[in-house]
């Protein structure tokens, strides 16, 4: 069974923001929700940054991984229902940092990324995918820890 | 000077003869970039200014939605005849403006 510790960072008006994290026999896991708002946005880099920091990048790659967390949690939150929550699972191993997120809600068109953003997360992003169906937005982002630390 | 503070973003406008420059200091994200279009707005509405300076040095976060507003801005002083300039970028923000080209479409100087 797991063993969650739990901090409530703050609580809104408008949702609720919640971080639990677990340390694993390789890595660690946090869980985060947070309102669908973009004022929250530096919460979701700035955790992906702290585990991208663990996991050995470099500045360079912190940086990038800063930016492919930003951009699909801005997208995944891009005209959001009012009160909707984006929920968040970063995961680390030995070899990488995966990162799900996901939105509940209903969407009148289908979703289609801004070409600059595209772009930026063709070169940011070692791999990364983004989809809305079934009255969900969702994506998954993964980082892979550097090549020499594996070698080494 | 008008200096402006929200969302993270400081926006520092000051005017320098013929151009306007404004030195922008925080994150430039989903959040704030509707800050300085309004800004830039704002500026464009009260002057006949042909060369705006964006001062991007004190940028810690610049992501695409940040990129699309110096776009548009560059479209808006385009238009009316004028340019804009992104001076004192970082090597952060350096590094995304040429890994997305668009250090070729805007005017970026030391």
């Amino acid at each position: 069974m797991t063993d969650w510790s739990t901090a409530d960072l703050a609580e809104r008006d408008n949702g609720r923001l919640e971080q639990h994290q677990v340390e694993t026999d390789d890595g660690t896991i946090v869980q985060m929700g947070l309102p669908a708002s973009p004022r929250f946005l530096r919460l979701a880099r700035l955790t992906g940054a702290s585990l991208g920091a663990d996991l050995g990048l470099s500045l360079d790659e912190i940086e990038d991984l800063r930016v492919a967390v930003d951009e699909l949690c801005a997208a995944a939150i891009e005209d959001a229902p009012a009160g909707s929550m984006l929920q968040l699972e970063f995961r680390t191993s030995t070899s990488h940092l995966a990162l799900e997120g996901s939105v509940l809600g209903t969407w009148d068109e289908p979703f289609v990324l801004h070409p600059v953003a595209a772009a930026l997360l063709e070169i940011v992003a070692d791999e990364f995918s983004l989809d809305q169906q079934d009255g969900r937005r969702s994506f998954q982002l993964q980082a892979k820890r550097p090549s020499h630390d594996a070698n080494g | 000077m008008f200096d402006e503070s929200e969302n993270g973003l400081r926006i520092t406008t000051t005017e320098l003869g013929d151009a306007t420059l404004l030195a922008l200091q925080g994150e430039l994200d989903p959040l704030t970039a509707p800050d300085l279009l309004a800004r830039v707005d704002d500026v464009l509405s009260q002057s006949d200014t042909t060369h705006l300076v964006f001062d991007v040095g004190g940028l810690t976060f610049i992501d695409s939605s940040g990129l699309r507003t110096l776009i548009a801005t560059k479209r808006s002083m385009l238009e009316r005849g004028g340019d804009l300039e992104i001076r004192n970028a970082t090597m952060k923000t350096r590094r995304l403006l040429e890994i997305t080209g668009l250090d070729t479409f805007l005017q970026v100087t030391p």
